[in-house]
């Protein structure tokens, strides 16, 4: 199997995995339990949150566990609103459901909801954002790595224009496709909270969390045994954490390398798409992550190219997984650049820790192959 | 406090000499019914009856869903002297005043034992009395009461109050079988359901080109299968993979033709596989004027490609009475899922509403329709879905 499916989600890796299997025979306690034994898993609860806040060079309070990035959206969007009337949200349009959603949720309370300008490639345009925030922004919301186009925004740029506007408004990133890819530092932008998630880098499924930076106020949206500071309430699922925690601590010891090695692996199947494809576009900005290559190519659909390289147990997406079977909503590539010969054939490759040049290679063979007997069939469907 | 179950039986009463056959395909699906639960069915003078306490709710849904079945009746079952009557009638009485306002009511006695020493009306009056004198506070009102008390008298006697409505129609495989081109859309799901209602058994072919389509619309079409199987008991489902047929007729035979060539593909891959099990006929969810494949003389076309008739019970129906038909019986949700069947995958911007039979003929000689039909068969799948 070749998966180059990652950032939909990605396989756990064995140490991970063994950590998980052992955490649940020897931590299955519950933090919270008054008894030792409850006692010694909440030091290693209190052990993984600081291991975590480290990685972001945050403080382990500023570390609140969730069950994933869609979670940590949702608490950071509902969280931190305090008046719907009369108050203005800016975000993205091409931005994950888990951001969108929300925000339309907002809308329909009350508020009023602004989307900011991308270029082409996902981009947001600082002076849009600039023209746009106002004495009423209560809130901006964005994503750091794009999850159809790997588009990589400053986030310290667009912290900075938003914080000297006004240092109120409060600003969340969804940053489940950069965790653990790109570096992040809290201590270099004026974040107030920011989301990440596990099954993307290597970890277990079912787990992530949100940094909340320390002084940041916000609000419970789930109620119960108070876990979590109260701000996400549910007996912390140990074995999740800690097999998470050591996901974290690869990616700490090896994301430089990685970083420069998906890269290199990018650029090569980039080349290899552009010398042996006709009519093939790279839908990529100056700024992205080397861990997702959006491609569009002409007059193909991009799902039967999908269905033809699973067949040989090659998997690829058409967009994000989240979505990719709403096909009603037209793909990012097609509402930023408005030309459906492309936009119909856009496939993304995302690559992982397990992917290698070899089968980069055999990706680009065989795309190259039936990309050719798909064009033969269809001549011009 | 209901005991039993009465089944009322639809238009199959009004059968001759079939009466026997009709009813035993009903006894059949009954009889699936019940398996496995120690309950039996037998009859009273004609009516069928089923005697159950604890399977009474889950007995009373599925016989709701059996074709040939009008009414399903809820019923207490107690013996045929007065004495007995009375004290059920109170009985029941005192049980329905425990969830309901209960200030009038009305007795309606039939008698299918004509033998039964006391007329109906004569009945009706004796226990209106018994009712009235045991509840102080109940008056009779024959128009619009807020409970009937109804008895059916037999060689038992079968009290009820309510009565719901059976899917109605003819039992299942009394009227022949026939093979339905199910895709994964709102129409052939219903038109598989109204012929099943009418009696037809059942077995489902449907087309797709992956890897030109994907894998979860076969699922979709699977989903939409075990649906009908709830009405329609086991179907054989036929998987048959149009892709190498549809390169064929793209790279020989005019775009705007595809639509129709593909469409009597079809019919003729159904005719074949119906022809091996005998079936009797095909079935479509064509709708007239609904697409270009659709219009009067598409259809004509179409069906010139064989020799089995072509079964359209949505022919006249608008898309609005279809959609109700198809929530009503739970397949609409599945049916608006969004993936692409291979009719849309292939389909020409602007295919022929007018086609001409000599023309569509003549692209066809180009392709070697046979080879190919047989190569499609030959690959084709079979699941049985229940």
């Amino acid at each position: 199997m070749i998966y180059m499916d990652n950032a939909a989600t990605s396989k756990i890796s064995e140490k991970s995995l063994e950590k998980f299997i052992y955490s649940n025979e020897k931590h299955f306690g519950n933090p919270s339990s008054l008894h030792s034994y409850g006692y010694e898993c909440e030091k290693i609860l209190k052990k993984c949150r600081k291991s975590i806040g480290e990685f972001i060079n945050g403080l382990p309070e500023e570390v609140f566990f969730t069950s994933g990035g869609t979670e940590s959206n949702n608490i950071a969007v509902f969280g931190s609103v305090r008046e719907y009337e009369g108050s203005e949200i800016i975000y993205s349009e091409i931005d994950h459901p888990s951001i969108v959603l929300p925000v339309e949720e907002l809308r329909k309370r009350g508020m009023t909801t602004i989307p900011v300008a991308t270029d082409n490639n996902g981009c947001i345009d600082i002076d849009d954002l600039r023209e746009k925030l106002s004495s009423k922004t209560a809130m901006c919301v964005f994503t750091h790595v794009n999850s159809e186009l790997g588009s990589l925004q400053d986030i310290e740029k667009i912290c900075e224009v938003i914080k000297n506007s006004n240092k109120n408004i409060k600003i969340h990133f969804d940053c489940v496709q950069s965790f653990g890819k790109v570096n992040i530092d809290v201590s270099k932008c004026r974040v107030d909270t920011l989301s990440f998630s596990s099954h993307k880098i290597h970890g277990p499924k079912g787990i992530g969390g949100l940094y909340v930076r320390k002084g940041t106020k916000i609000k419970a949206t789930v109620f119960g045994g108070g876990q979590e500071k109260g701000l996400r309430s549910g007996t912390e699922p140990l074995p999740l954490i800690e097999s998470f925690t050591e996901a974290v601590r690869i990616r700490s010891e090896i994301m430089d390398t990685e970083f420069d090695r998906i890269l290199n692996l990018r650029n090569k199947l980039i080349m290899g798409l552009k010398d042996s494809i006709e009519d093939i576009r790279i839908n990529s900005s100056d700024k992205y992550s080397p861990y997702i290559l959006n491609v569009s190519v002409k007059n193909i659909k991009g799902e039967v190219l999908l269905h033809y390289l699973e067949r040989d147990e090659i998997y690829i997406s058409t967009g994000s997984a989240c979505s990719s079977r709403d096909v009603s909503a037209n793909n990012i590539v097609s509402r930023l650049k408005g030309d459906i010969a492309y936009s119909d054939g856009t496939v993304r490759f995302s690559f992982g820790m397990f992917n290698d040049e070899s089968e980069s290679m055999l990706v680009l063979e065989k795309a190259r192959e039936y990309i050719n007997e798909i064009r033969k069939i269809t001549r011009g469907i | 406090m209901y005991n039993s179950i009465s089944i009322s039986l639809g238009e199959m009463v009004l059968k001759g000499k079939n009466r026997g056959q009709f009813e035993k395909r009903l006894n059949n699906q009954i009889s699936k019914v019940i398996k496995g639960k120690g309950l039996r069915f037998y009859r009273d003078r004609g009516k069928v009856f089923i005697d159950t306490v604890d399977e009474l709710e889950g007995v009373l849904k599925d016989l709701k869903n059996i074709f040939g079945i009008v009414y399903v009746t809820p019923c207490y079952k107690t013996g045929r002297d007065l004495d007995t009557i009375k004290k059920s009638v109170i009985n029941i009485m005192e049980w329905k005043r425990e969830n309901q306002k209960i200030t009038t009511f009305k007795i309606v006695s039939k008698r299918a034992d004509k033998t039964y020493p006391f007329m109906s009306m004569d009945l009706n009056r004796e226990l209106g009395g018994t009712v009235l004198k045991h509840f102080g506070d109940l008056k009779v009102d024959v128009h619009n009461p807020d409970i009937v008390i109804n008895l059916d008298l037999r060689s038992e006697c079968y009290i009820f109050t309510e009565k719901f409505k059976g899917t109605g129609g003819l039992p299942l495989g009394s009227n022949g079988e026939g093979l339905v081109l199910l895709s994964g859309g709102i129409d052939s799901p219903v038109a598989s359901y109204m012929m099943a209602r009418r009696g037809v058994k059942l077995h489902c072919v449907t087309f797709h080109a992956y890897p030109f389509t994907s894998e979860r619309a076969n699922d979709k079409v699977r989903t939409l299968t075990e649906r009908l199987s709830v009405f329609c008991g086991r179907i054989d489902l036929y998987f048959v993979n149009m892709l190498d047929i549809y390169k064929e007729i793209k790279e020989k035979c005019p775009e705007d033709q595809i639509t129709i060539i593909a469409r009597r593909f079809m019919m003729r891959i159904g005719e074949k596989i119906a022809e091996n099990r005998k079936l009797d006929f095909l079935i479509t969810g064509e709708s007239l004027g609904q697409v270009a494949s659709q219009t009067a003389k598409s259809l004509g076309v179409i069906d010139s490609s064989v020799e089995l008739p072509i079964l359209r019970p949505l022919i006249g129906m608008d898309k609005t009475e279809i959609i109700d038909i198809a929530r009503n019986i739970g397949t609409y949700e599945d049916s608006i899922l969004p993936y692409e069947d291979c009719c849309s995958v292939f389909s020409p911007k602007h295919p022929q509403t007018k086609p001409r039979k000599d023309k569509i003929e003549g692209s066809e000689e180009k392709v070697d329709v046979w080879a190919l039909i047989d190569n499609a068969i030959s690959k084709m799948e079979v699941e049985k879905i229940q």
